[in-house]
């Protein structure tokens, strides 16, 4: 049970936690960002490959990308040694350099020439945050060793290192500070040198030198072009909003910008809305983020008009999804459809096709069921594309299905009433998500947690429909991930009519089911050790965590409990209908407590659920009955017997079940979190406890010694 | 325009009370430069020449833990152009509490020798005093105190002194042997309550400790507040303080009060372009509550504090000289406090 539980608290934390949900306080679960024309991933950090692949080349395949930074941490003096060809000095084993080796063994002056200046850079920085800090005369000298090198390397007229002598030329000016000579530099020379490996770190230092003079849209504009949207993000924060988005396309149309910030506006716009529908915000805040939402479709619009963009796609599906989030559905419907002919990225085409399938769940007209199985394939197949990609961290497509098929498709087929393709879609995420593969214990599926939510004569119809009743080519593919067996429905039926209290119907359903599939249930080790006609309120019957996964589960059943169980309450009430006075008193003994072990506060809550929560005391499911109360019902005739005994046992129930509960314990914040219990002495379980109280002064206890409840009842 | 003319008279009133102690000529104004690039704009040039600040506690460098040893942190550096003011600099160093559970006694030679190196790079002559800022607790006293007398003693052979902050509720505990304090008058409430009106500083929050400030045993000067801060709030619950935040993005934040602003756009805010920095996510529906110092406040917790040792108003400290926060008391204000006519 405990595994069970924890199995649903991890499921839960994976649906509701996913790395979006992180953004917002409280949200629904399944809100992943849908539009995505750049895929996340590109918002980790990125590793530099350009400068190992050169070395990696020029050593013939030996360098590695430690070597490359050992470069920088060996030490200055061992690095001069060791471009000087030393070999034979303390600590050569550890610092040498298959780099400065290879342009030795090459007697290559120009490497050699190179890497002694590169030593120069990487030695003569200064540090802040050492021990000891530098004078002024070191920090005058690595300006000075920064000047020097930015002098000789500019006079470097070769053409092999071109690259790699402007990338320490715009080192050395970034260090210096030297962010304007940096820029010129680039301008002129650095940004027509051939890409070798390193001309994205050059360019990196440029978007950085942009930044740091304040052009700071520039700067994202050149991040964006390198792909490190991190940088991205962090230039463009103030600029995430409508008036940022109009400026930037103002200056540049084509800015690559603009597409992350598109992105980002209508995601978070999504987040907006998801986060405020579920928290039901009353301040007015509302109608004004949706005018600038509607604002912003608009404009996206206006600029797909004025031509002057290169990507119409990416401004027309950003509007289309704008409108369906703020619920304009016509005008989402109608721009989707025209985006999908626009130009744009294959990317952009993957957003809008997949988004289409978003906004028509909620369309007013039919939505065709053979463009939903095709869009549902479509979108299974971009998820194994998606996982084919490098650096993949996240699967968008995998995220967009869900999001797709639980807020969007499944409310839509349970509002129109079509309980049955509903259902199955839930069958067919638990599969998509992998839920219970492999694992015969399904009932933390959602497909599973829908269904017990029917009464037994409505999973009846489901069941039958399952088996063989689709209409529809949607349907008879999405039937063909619900595996489920005449075992499992027999079971769950004859289950449901025992919790309705139709025990006749109960058994005809559960007599069909073989004790083998019985055996196999999580329920298993609890039905074995648990015995129903033991009274709750006089032994509490332990199961351990072993007994649950290790010893009992898939042996130690020689009886379905729930079908004798249920056979022996048909046979009591059969007795106790005919019965009278204390011969019926008695029965009704029985009865409660079989009742009561069988409902939710029960020990043997296995017979009619199949799983037991602390937060779950009171019926949940339709047409359930509450059996504990029924207990209550049988314990009050059975405590007016005149036999004592009978009496004494009555009244410990009652006065155990704890519905009307006398005691509500707490954590009180006012006493400094003593935990306190508050005695409600109208309860009906304290005027039990009152009853029980002035039966033992009375007579002498067979089941009573020391009770610390019963001496605070007076 | 009633409620204008009743401040007025309360602030000429305590004028005049302030007026009848020290004399201008005795007193110091001071601040506190807490940033990591030595540089001023003319904001703050402006504010030392107004105010006539003789005094200057300049950040050095933080003491931070770090794998199981004690390293500078955030050290200050030069900024393109020299500072050219004529205040007596007091090199303060902030050490986090962690760092006294470790072997920080190892450490003061260092410290002193890395005081003395900065100083000489950053042009900083005539050191007199040097200040350590650290919430030790009593837990940590003793470690600390014994860090402090080593400090001093190597401070003493060079002709400089010591100070250290003092936090209200470290008044309830031995004094340190050092040259003086500055009990710092600020951050007295508790910001994560939202209904915590003055949580920076509100006399009601102050008082309960005065009762110990008589009969401190070490001279003491005053710091109080000029910033201010924008709380972040779910509810009630308390999420972030937004530093360099601008919320007069009205396509973001609605104000909706005088201090308080309704988030109506969802947004992250991350800190640096680092992978590793951390992001606070801004959520439509929070609320960003703007907590600011109150002038009349200070002045109630001076006049009080003055009442009681009259040498806390030898000098008076501002924190912190910074041109974002300088604009939020008015320049009579500034006056008042600084009893400057």
């Amino acid at each position: 049970m405990k595994n069970f539980f924890i199995k649903t608290l991890i499921l839960m934390a994976v649906f509701c936690f996913s790395a979006v949900a992180y953004a917002c306080d409280f949200c629904i679960s399944y809100n992943y960002y849908m539009f995505s024309v750049i895929n996340r991933s590109e918002f980790v950090a990125q590793d530099n490959v350009g400068f190992v692949k050169f070395w990696k080349s020029y050593t013939n395949g030996v360098a590695t990308q430690s070597d490359v930074e050992k470069l920088g941490t060996m030490g200055y003096e061992n690095f001069k040694k060791l471009l000087a060809g030393e070999k034979n000095f303390n600590g050569y084993e550890n610092c040498k350099s298959p780099i400065i080796e290879t342009a030795l063994k090459k007697n290559d002056s120009e490497m050699i020439e190179y890497l002694n200046l590169l030593g120069q850079y990487l030695y003569s920085a200064v540090y802040y945050d050492e021990w000891r800090y530098p004078s002024k005369e070191e920090i005058a000298k690595s300006k000075k060793a920064a000047q020097d090198i930015v002098s000789q390397a500019l006079k470097y007229q070769g053409q092999n290192l071109k690259e790699r002598y402007a990338l320490l030329v715009m080192r050395c000016y970034f260090r210096q500070g030297n962010y304007i000579s940096a820029i010129n530099y680039w301008n002129t020379t650095a940004s027509k040198i051939t890409d070798n490996g390193c001309k994205n770190a050059i360019k990196g230092l440029y978007a950085g030198c942009l930044f740091k003079t304040g052009k700071v849209e520039q700067a994202a504009e050149m991040f964006a072009q390198l792909g490190d949207m991190l940088s991205v993000k962090y230039c463009l924060k103030n600029k995430r909003n409508l008036s940022g988005i109009t400026k930037i396309y103002q200056d540049n149309p084509t800015s690559p910008s603009l597409i992350y910030l598109v992105q980002d506006f209508v995601n978070n716009t999504q987040e907006t809305i998801d986060t405020v529908g579920f928290q039901k915000e009353t301040v007015d805040y509302h109608p004004i983020y949706r005018k600038e939402v509607l604002d912003f479709a608009k404009k996206a619009n206006d600029i797909v008009a004025e031509n002057k963009t290169d990507c119409p796609q990416l401004w027309k599906t950003a509007a289309a999804m704008t409108h369906y989030l703020v619920n304009f559905q016509q005008d989402a419907e109608k721009e989707i459809n025209q985006a999908l002919s626009l130009k744009g990225t294959t990317r952009m085409n993957d957003n809008a096709r997949a988004i289409k399938l978003l906004i028509m769940t909620k369309t007013d007209g039919n939505l065709d069921e053979n463009y939903v199985l095709s869009e549902l394939k479509w979108l299974e197949s971009k998820i194994e594309d998606e996982q084919k990609l490098d650096r993949t961290t996240f699967n968008h497509y995998f995220e967009a299905l869900q999001r797709v098929v639980y807020l969007g498709l499944i409310p839509r087929y349970e509002k129109k009433g079509d309980k049955e393709t509903a259902l199955l879609l839930y069958c067919y995420m638990d599969k998509v998500l992998g839920i219970g593969v492999g694992n015969p214990d399904f009932y933390y599926e959602d497909f599973f947690t829908v269904l017990i939510n029917n009464s037994a004569d409505e999973t009846i119809k489901l069941a039958n429909f399952i088996q063989k009743g689709q209409k529809n080519a949607l349907q008879k593919y999405l039937v063909g991930f619900a595996k489920y067996s005449e075992n499992f429905f027999n079971d769950i039926i004859g289950t449901m009519y025992l919790r309705e209290d139709n025990i006749a119907k109960a058994i005809d359903y559960l007599k069909l089911v073989p004790l083998s599939f019985v055996s196999n249930q999580h329920i298993a080790p609890y039905m074995a050790l648990r015995n129903y006609t033991q009274e709750n309120w006089f032994k509490y019957q332990p199961v351990t965590y072993t007994q649950e996964n290790d010893e009992y589960l898939g042996k130690g059943i020689s009886e379905n409990k729930k079908l004798t169980f249920a056979n022996e309450i048909l046979s009591l009430k059969n007795r106790y209908s005919k019965a009278k006075g204390e011969e019926r008193k008695k029965i009704a003994y029985d009865l409660a407590v079989r009742y009561f072990q069988a409902s939710r506060l029960g020990n043997c809550w296995f017979l009619t659920n199949y799983s037991w929560s602390i937060y779950e005391t009171e019926p949940q499911y339709k047409n359930e009955k509450d059996f504990a109360k029924i207990a209550i019902n049988y314990l009050e005739e059975s405590a007016t017997s005149t036999n004592a005994d009978l009496q004494e046992k009555s009244l410990c129930g009652l006065s155990y079940i704890p519905v009307g509960k006398m005691l509500n314990c707490y954590y009180d914040e006012k006493r400094n979190w003593k935990y306190v219990c508050d005695v409600d002495k109208n309860s009906r379980q304290y005027q039990a406890a009152k009853r029980l109280k002035t039966f033992i002064t009375t007579h002498k206890s067979k089941y009573l010694g020391k009770c610390d409840i019963l001496d605070n009842v007076n | 325009m009633r409620r204008i003319f009743f401040i007025s008279l309360c602030l000429m009133i305590v004028n005049l009370f302030f007026s009848c102690g020290s004399t201008n000529s005795e007193r110091v104004n001071a601040v506190y430069f807490w940033k990591t690039i030595w540089k001023l704009d003319s904001t703050e040039y402006n504010f030392i020449k107004k105010y006539n600040i003789q005094k200057l506690y300049l950040r050095y460098f933080d003491l931070v833990e770090k794998n199981g040893k004690i390293v500078p942190n955030a050290s200050l550096t030069q900024g393109r152009d020299a500072v050219n003011i004529n205040c007596e600099i007091v090199p303060t160093i902030f050490i986090d509490y962690r760092c006294l559970n470790n072997n920080i006694l190892d450490y003061v030679e260092k410290i002193v020798e890395r005081i003395g190196a900065m100083s000489k790079t950053l042009d900083i002559a005539n050191v007199k005093c040097i200040q350590i800022d650290c919430d030790y607790t009593a837990k940590t006293l003793d470690n600390y105190y014994k860090f402090l007398s080593e400090i001093k003693q190597l401070l003493k052979q060079k002709n400089m002194s010591l100070s250290v902050t003092i936090r209200l509720h470290q008044l309830s505990m031995k004094a340190p042997d050092v040259d003086y304090g500055v009990l710092m008058l600020y951050n007295t409430g508790d910001f994560k309550n939202r209904d915590c009106k003055n949580p920076i500083l509100d006399f009601a929050d102050v008082q309960p400790y005065l009762k110990n400030l008589k009969k401190y045993r070490l001279p003491l000067k005053a710091a109080y507040p000029n910033f201010e801060w924008k709380l972040l709030f779910n509810g009630k619950n308390f999420k972030h303080i937004l530093y360099g935040e601008d919320i007069s993005d009205t396509l973001v934040y609605k104000r909706i009060s005088e201090n308080t602003y309704k988030v109506i756009s969802t947004k992250e805010l991350p800190l640096s372009p680092s992978p590793d920095a951390s992001v606070i996510f801004v959520n439509a529906g929070n609320d960003v509550v703007i907590k600011k110092s109150v002038a009349s406040h200070i002045l109630k917790v001076r006049q009080e504090v003055e009442y009681i040792r009259s040498d806390i108003g030898n000098e008076i400290i501002f924190y912190d000289l910074n041109s974002a926060n300088i604009g939020n008391l008015s320049d009579s204000e500034y006056k008042i406090i600084f009893g400057i006519d």
